[in-house]
């Protein structure tokens, strides 16, 4: 099934995803989206917080949860909200969201929902002026290679498969009913927020946040070459195994062991860490790019004020 | 019944309410989502109360009632459980009061707020109009109960108001601001759905707005100077004190600071272009060999 183009969200979700983020700092936060889905768009309309994650994930704990959400599904039925999933939201910490089990989860509603996507929230740019929620999904060839958990190098270079077509973005479009929009364009009017955060935006001390970017990236560059490193070194115990399984099946039977069989009984090693770790530094590289590209924008427009104002 | 009339009196006390955002939008979406058209919609909200008297609400939840000529039924297990529910979630919200849409307090609204008074202290109740059936403007008016006394003698509950404004935080201000740029596509023409704002974008915008109001302020400089306005003490010092903020740097250590900004910024573009290039070699160096 094709994706869509975008997905309209409600200016209530993105306003209780903020809340709920905040309330929860420094911890991330997590929760779900409800909505509806049609044959060519798909509305988030609400959404709740979960439950906050312990530590020790226990039987009971994972029970709670999960009666959690369905009494908190039947109260919002009750109410006239919708009450279908369509996704989940996650608050994240400098754009490192990329893991395992942040894929697991989206493979899990993918399957259920395939037009389900998470919703990430980032509360350190947004105390810089602007709000930063994006959406994503696992791509169709993503989902197929999870399934079969094929990630082995051939599998990979069979789909020719990169890094980046792990995830892919789509472009939210806010949606409000009309007597919220009545009301936010009463309060623009009125100026009834004294909205300072326009400002904000125009800060030029970009270097305090450019550094951490900066130490982020050279962390997961760090990541990716212990994942390649680790992943090296399982390919010489796999190429070992097979040579000792090659001499005990020569001893039993006397053959030689197809190149087959000798894959089934010792396989190939996974490479999806060392995939998630290079979509992580490729993440961080965009975002620093797109963040420098705004710090351009600002530096070279007060450099033309001042200029003129010399 | 105590209090079948209405009345109400200025308050004396110094509660006040602030209301978060968030919760309007909420109460709205409610009141939007009822299923019967002339009803009414109610539920609870949550916040924390200050020890000066301001209330602070900060979320929400509908509840379910019926409301039959003079009878109110109230799914008091619906209101339990999503107590409970929010009280998990964060403990360090607690009731603080209840809301319920219309033009004004109605009769039957004493029912209710003795049920609230048995949850909370001093619940507030929040009536807002969302309806427009009062003004053009959406009202938002708070109210808690108040012993009335005629003559040193007590008469009866009474709903006495409470002045009620609007606060947000900083990241729910940013974040309705960036709702509204989306939507509003100029003078009265608000998008009922748009793209949400690029950064870009919105740099653009905050500078436009920076420029009108430069230009404002310097209408009203000249206006004073040519004489159309009267001085206004206050204003000159605030327009003085602004522009004496922007920092008066010599060109040469203007371009000193600028140059090693761009610099700076130049360094971690190319750093990270340069990793990019990597991580793409190395992807295509993976493609070629295989166990």
């Amino acid at each position: 099934m094709e994706g869509t183009d975008h997905i309209l969200v409600d200016g209530l979700v993105l306003l209780k995803i903020v809340k709920h983020c905040k309330d929860m700092l420094p911890e991330c936060s997590y929760g779900q989206l409800l909505g509806l889905d049609f044959d060519d768009r798909t509305e988030i309309t609400h959404c709740f917080p979960d439950l906050p994650p312990n530590v020790e994930e226990s039987q009971e704990m994972i029970e709670a949860g999960d009666n959690y959400r369905l009494d908190m599904l039947r109260c919002l039925r009750e109410v006239n909200v919708d009450h279908n999933i369509v996704g989940w939201y996650a608050s994240i910490y400098m754009s490192s969201f990329v893991d395992e089990n942040t894929i697991t989860a989206q493979f899990r509603y993918q399957s259920e929902v395939p037009r389900s996507v998470m919703l990430v929230y980032d509360p350190m740019r947004t105390s810089l002026g602007t709000l930063h929620v994006r959406a994503f999904r696992l791509t169709p060839v993503f989902m197929e290679l999870f399934k079969a958990h094929h990630f082995t190098q051939d599998d990979l270079i069979n789909e020719n498969f990169s890094e980046e077509q792990i995830f892919e973005e789509v472009p939210i479009v806010i949606h409000n009913p009309a007597i919220i929009q009545a009301m936010l364009y009463s309060w623009h009017v009125d100026s009834t927020l004294k909205l300072k955060g326009d400002f904000t935006r125009l800060d030029l001390s970009s270097s305090a946040y450019l550094e951490k970017c900066v130490q982020s990236l050279t962390e997961s560059v760090e990541d990716l070459c212990q994942e390649n490193s680790a992943f090296e070194i399982k390919k010489r115990q796999t190429a070992r195994q097979r040579q000792i399984v090659e001499q005990e099946q020569l001893k039993k039977l006397g053959e030689d062991v197809s190149e087959e069989t000798l894959r089934k009984l010792v396989p190939d090693p996974s490479k999806l860490q060392v995939l998630l770790a290079a979509n992580q530094v490729q993440s961080y590289c965009d975002s620093i790019t797109k963040f420098a590209g705004h710090s351009f924008d600002k530096l070279f427009a007060m450099g033309s004020l001042h200029s003129s104002k010399v | 019944m105590p209090g079948s009339e209405m009345m109400f009196v200025p308050s004396d006390n110094a509660i006040s309410v602030k209301v978060h955002p968030t919760v309007l939008f909420g109460i709205m979406d409610h009141f939007s989502r009822r299923s019967d058209l002339r009803e009414r919609v109610i539920g609870a909200v949550l916040g924390s109360v200050a020890l000066d008297g301001v209330v602070e609400i900060k979320n929400y939840f509908p509840i379910p009632h019926t409301d039959r000529d003079q009878q109110i039924d109230v799914d008091v297990e619906h209101f339990q459980t999503m107590l409970d529910m929010h009280r998990q979630v964060n403990n360090k919200e607690v009731i603080v009061g209840w809301y319920g849409t219309g033009r004004d307090v109605a009769v039957n609204d004493f029912h209710l707020h003795s049920f609230f008074s048995s949850k909370c202290a001093k619940p507030v109740f929040l009536v807002v109009d969302a309806a427009l059936q009062g003004s053009s403007s959406i009202q938002l008016r708070g109210f808690v109960a108040r012993q009335q006394s005629i003559g040193g003698q007590p008469w009866g509950l009474g709903f006495a108001q409470v002045p009620c404004e609007i606060k947000a935080f900083e990241a729910e201000r940013v974040a309705i601001d960036f709702i509204t740029k989306s939507i509003i596509k100029g003078p009265r023409r608000v998008a009922p759905s748009a793209p949400m704002l690029q950064e870009g974008a919105a740099i653009r915008s905050s500078i436009n707005k920076l420029v009108s109001l430069l230009d404002t302020s310097l209408d009203v400089v000249s206006q004073v100077q040519s004489g159309e306005r009267a001085a206004d003490a206050d204003l000159g010092r605030g327009i003085s004190r602004a522009v004496g903020a922007v920092p008066s740097l010599s060109p040469e250590e203007f371009k000193e600071m600028f140059d090693g900004a761009v610099q700076d910024v130049l360094m971690v573009t190319y750093l990270t272009s340069l990793t990019k290039t990597q991580l793409a070699l190395s992807q295509k160096l993976n493609t070629i060999s295989s166990l």
